[in-house]
């Protein structure tokens, strides 16, 4: 018998399973597999800010406010902004001790650089990000390996330039990326770059190419296992800041930031059981007992005393849909909180629309207990959501995709401990 | 100043492709002209099911002959096009059996070879079917890809000194003193405008033939006819499926590559342009997908696309599924007294070669030209992929090639195992020096976002191999990267449930999250000068 069992592996999950161990409890996380690091920028997006163009206008506070203040559903209503900061400053120091250092603040956004050469709004980032902020800075060189099909210097140069950023391209001869076959993952080249040789022979090529650049930008993939030293390393033989541009996935600051949570877990003794789909939950009255998975010859059932989902919604499969605009959530059949119909989920334009499914989730109270309506007793008293689950945001158009589980899963270790 | 033509052929669908070809071979100097790329009107929308004429045999038997006909002939000479798959008609529970002795009858009547084969036999070879399924037959059917046809009429007309125009749309005929002397075109990327000069249009512009006829006065009224087809994630069978019955929604199943596509509904349109998809359209081909293969509309569903059958009959009102799908040739000097307008309306995409022949006859008798045409003789070399065997369609065709290869480059798109190298190599092949910052062109040469992620990974990528061949600037790159986008949203939004909805959060995540490039788009105004 666990005191909390967690089952999800995003972010969401390790956070919460971190925190509840933290606060004294035994806990166990059961996932279906990987969750979103895997897949996220690296930074931490927490709101646009009220006005985003240039350092004089930005306003993040406004933005949250705004987002706390103007939407009683949204998770940063209902966790509160103390769950915000506490979940920050946890998973700062989680990242600590992996030497993965973000930085920044809730005063004001950074505006990193994209491999598209946007500019993207992020109130935290890894400090190998952080030169890259455009709020200031001074010219930059956008180098990457020639050929490589995940980053391309000049176009992300091009669109720098023409949003007024001083920017030039310069492509690098890294030979044993074309050793490889197929599949060049950035995952691969954050393991060449965790060997001193290629570094010493990349940085050369690059220092001879400053043509005064104050700065340069690289793919985020400056060392996996040798991070951060390989980033420092670079930066002291180019002798300028260096900044991580993250790239398509598989997102290797995401794998960072993974790393660093399974190291604090494992540290910490909490059992991590990655590849487990729980097939239902275990329920007696308004109290869920445990959890079952189904292997290959039996089902195995795990006993808690407190359940914490953070199963990832539509996203993380969480939540199934099928084609007659049915939206069910998967281990305990929680009321998925939605209303539009199917036609209506998506909007006609990819791009620029906000599609309303993304507020598809489950409603919960400020205890982040699961409730079928806004002000309802909870269906279980002892289970907690957290996350993408949780219904009530549009973390794309927000900028509060990590925002929301940051505040959402120490939030509902907060209730749970209390 | 003007260019001079012999011909102008409007439409580069097959039958435009095809006549250009035709009168090319003649040794006439034409000129191919297209509004969008060659294929990107009906041609480039259908199913991919090279007709035996076996579904026309009772309603139509006249398309059925063309069908069987052309069939045969397009074996021989685009070869590389076609993988034979052949064809089942089968008797589902909901087919009346009976119906099958006389549909047999009339496939013999038609010529087309029908032979009755026992149900275990059909279930031993396709397991996916309904078991509940009475009676089947094998007919010569194949699944036949547009885009490799188009490619190669296109890289043929230019080989005899042909000129293909994608991306011109015909905004003015000249008619002068009752006669057609030419053709005002104007270039969609730069907006400019020049004057062709020809003694004879051929106009194959399809369902959009009664907007260019009435350009020279002649009424020309096309009944279009849309059809959606969906395309599922998987290749539920290796033979073409037809039901044994009278033509309906839903009823042909093809595989194609490595998915198969369930085709069609047939709404009348009023415009030409409307290749919209209705929810209920979709439900229908799941639901009669079910019929023909049990568990099909559990299986994931890709994309769903729509495209606009020019049905035409001359003095006719017939529309949908009571219309012929036999075609005409209108010669405008009989019938409306201007001369040098042919226009070759209607049809099958099956019997392209046969309208394009008519059509290229009629101008070249009027031209005094005697020299024959010859496409029935003259094979079409595959110029894109000259290392293909006999089935080039097969995904493993493609890995294999990569295997083999000492240096393949790096794969841009995973699902249909596009290299930078085909890229490149499709960059510098592509007809149109202009066009090529509408990656929806590489799609149709490569196959390039078709797989799962519907381009959300190698989208970006192509746009950066664009820019690095200096092929486009930085905001043309952005631009190209979200018509692309919203060209593949357009065929993914109605089948978001399940897993598809999971790819599309990915790849909005993708875009936005991740690469900003909706930002972009606000900040450079892309969007108003794209």
């Amino acid at each position: 018998m666990d005191d909390v069992l967690v089952v999800g592996g995003g972010p969401a999950g390790l956070l919460s399973a971190w925190l509840a161990r933290q606060g004294g409890a035994k806990v166990r996380l059961v996932a279906a597999g990987i969750g979103s690091t895997h897949i996220m920028p690296g930074w931490l997006g927490i709101a646009n800010a009220a006005a985003e163009e240039g350092a004089q206008g930005d306003d993040l506070p406004a933005g949250i406010a705004a987002l706390a203040g103007e939407h009683p559903g949204h998770p940063y209503a209902v966790a509160g902004l103390d769950a915000l900061r506490a979940g920050i400053a946890a998973l700062q120091e989680i990242c600590e001790a992996s030497g993965l250092r973000y930085r920044g603040g809730l005063e004001r956004n950074m505006r990193l650089p994209t491999a598209l050469g946007a500019a993207l709004p992020a109130a935290y980032a890894p400090e190998s990000f952080v030169a890259g902020d455009l709020n200031g800075g001074g010219a930059m060189l956008i180098a990457g390996p020639a050929g490589w099909r995940d980053f391309h210097p000049a176009l992300i140069a091009g669109n720098l330039a023409r949003q007024g950023f001083a920017a030039e391209p310069f492509a690098f001869d890294l030979p044993e990326i074309h050793a490889v076959k197929f599949d060049n993952l950035g995952t691969g080249l954050a393991r060449l770059f965790d060997r001193p040789d290629v570094r010493e022979r990349v940085g050369k090529q690059i220092a001879a190419h400053l043509n005064g650049a104050a700065r340069v930008g690289l793919p985020a993939v400056l060392g996996l296992d040798a991070y951060p030293a390989a980033w420092q390393h670079l930066q002291e033989l180019i002798g300028v800041p260096v900044f991580e541009i993250p790239t398509l996935p598989p997102s290797v600051p995401g794998i960072r930031l993974f790393n660093a949570f399974k190291g604090a877990l494992t540290r910490a003794r909490v059992p991590l059981l990655f590849n487990m789909p729980v097939a239902r939950g275990l329920v007696d009255g308004r109290r869920v007992t445990g959890i079952a998975v189904t292997n290959v010859v039996r089902e195995t059932i795990y006993r808690g005393q407190h359940l914490i989902l953070a199963t990832g919604g539509l996203y993380g499969g969480g939540i199934t849909s099928d084609p007659a605009g049915a939206l069910s959530e998967v281990v305990l059949g929680l009321p998925v909180h939605f209303s539009q119909p199917f036609a209506a989920w998506f909007g006609q334009a990819l791009l620029g629309a906000d599609h309303p499914i993304h507020q598809a989730g489950i409603l919960v109270n400020r205890e982040m207990q699961p409730v079928d309506r806004a002000g309802g007793e909870p269906l279980y008293d002892n289970v907690r959501v957290a996350g993408r689950l949780v219904a009530g945001y549009n973390g794309v158009s927000e900028g509060s995709t990590e925002g929301a589980w940051l505040a959402t899963a120490a939030r509902a270790v907060s209730s749970l401990l209390a | 100043m003007s260019e001079e033509y012999d011909v102008l052929v409007i439409g580069g669908g097959a039958t435009g492709g095809g006549a250009a070809f035709d009168l090319a071979l003649r040794g006439l100097r034409v000129a191919l002209i297209e509004r969008h790329d060659l294929t990107d009107g009906t041609s480039g929308r259908y199913h991919g099911l090279l007709h035996s004429g076996g579904r026309y045999a009772v309603r139509d038997p006249e398309s059925a002959r063309e069908c069987i006909e052309e069939n045969s002939i397009l074996r021989r000479i685009v070869p590389h096009a076609i993988e034979d798959t052949g064809g089942f008609f089968i008797s589902t529970p909901q087919d009346d059996p009976e119906f099958a002795d006389k549909w047999l009858a009339a496939c013999r009547a038609c010529g087309i070879e029908a032979e009755e084969l026992p149900v275990a036999q059909l279930l031993s070879e396709e397991p996916h079917l309904n078991p509940k399924t009475s009676r089947a037959f094998r007919v010569p059917d194949a699944s036949c890809d547009s885009f490799d046809v188009l490619t190669a009429l296109g890289a043929a007309v230019q080989a005899h000194g042909g000129t293909v125009l994608t991306y011109h749309e015909v905004v003015d005929l000249h008619v002068d003193a009752g006669r057609v002397t030419g053709a005002t075109v104007r270039n969609k990327r730069t907006g400019g405008e020049r004057r062709l000069a020809a003694p004879m249009v051929i106009n194959a512009a399809g369902a959009w033939a009664g907007q260019i006829a009435g350009m020279a006065g002649c009424p020309v009224t096309v009944r279009p006819s849309k059809g959606t087809m969906v395309a599922m994630a998987y290749r539920f069978v290796n033979t073409i499926i037809n039901r044994c019955h009278m033509p309906g929604d839903g009823d042909i199943l093809v595989p194609v590559g490595t998915v198969a596509v369930i085709g069609t509904t047939s709404v009348n349109v009023a415009d030409p342009n409307d290749t919209s998809v209705e929810a209920w359209e979709v439900r229908k081909m799941l639901d009669e997908g079910e019929i023909m293969v049990p568990g099909f509309s559990q299986a994931r569903a890709l994309r769903a696309w729509a495209g606009v059958r020019p049905l035409y009959e001359e003095g006719g009102d017939a529309s949908g599924r009571e219309a012929k799908r036999t075609f005409a040739v209108l010669d405008h000097e009989q019938r409306d007294g201007v001369r040098g307008l042919v226009t070759v309306v209607g049809g099958k995409f099956t019997t392209y070669r046969m309208m394009a022949e008519r059509a290229a006859d009629v101008a070249a008798r009027q031209l005094g030209v005697t020299r024959p045409c010859t496409t029935k003789e003259t094979v079409l070399a595959d110029a894109r992929h000259p290392f293909t065997g006999a089935k080039p369609h097969w995904l493993g065709h493609r890995l294999d090639h990569l295997e083999r290869a000492e240096r393949p480059g790096q794969l841009i798109c995973e699902c249909e195992l596009v290299t930078r190298a085909d890229i490149e190599e499709a960059v510098r092949l592509h007809p149109d020096p202009v066009a090529p910052w509408v990656l929806d062109d590489l799609r149709r040469d490569l196959r390039l976002g078709m797989g799962p992620c519907q381009g959300g990974f190698c989208g970006v990528r192509a746009a950066g191999i664009l820019h690095e061949l200096g092929e486009v600037d930085a905001a043309q790159a952005n631009a190209a990267l979200a018509d692309f986008a919203q060209r593949r949203w357009k065929g993914q939004r109605p089948l978001l449930w399940g897993q598809n909805l999971r790819q599309a959060l990915l790849d909005e995540h993708i875009y936005r999250d991740i690469l900003g490039l909706d930002r972009l788009l606000v900040h450079g105004g892309e969007a108003a000068d794209g």
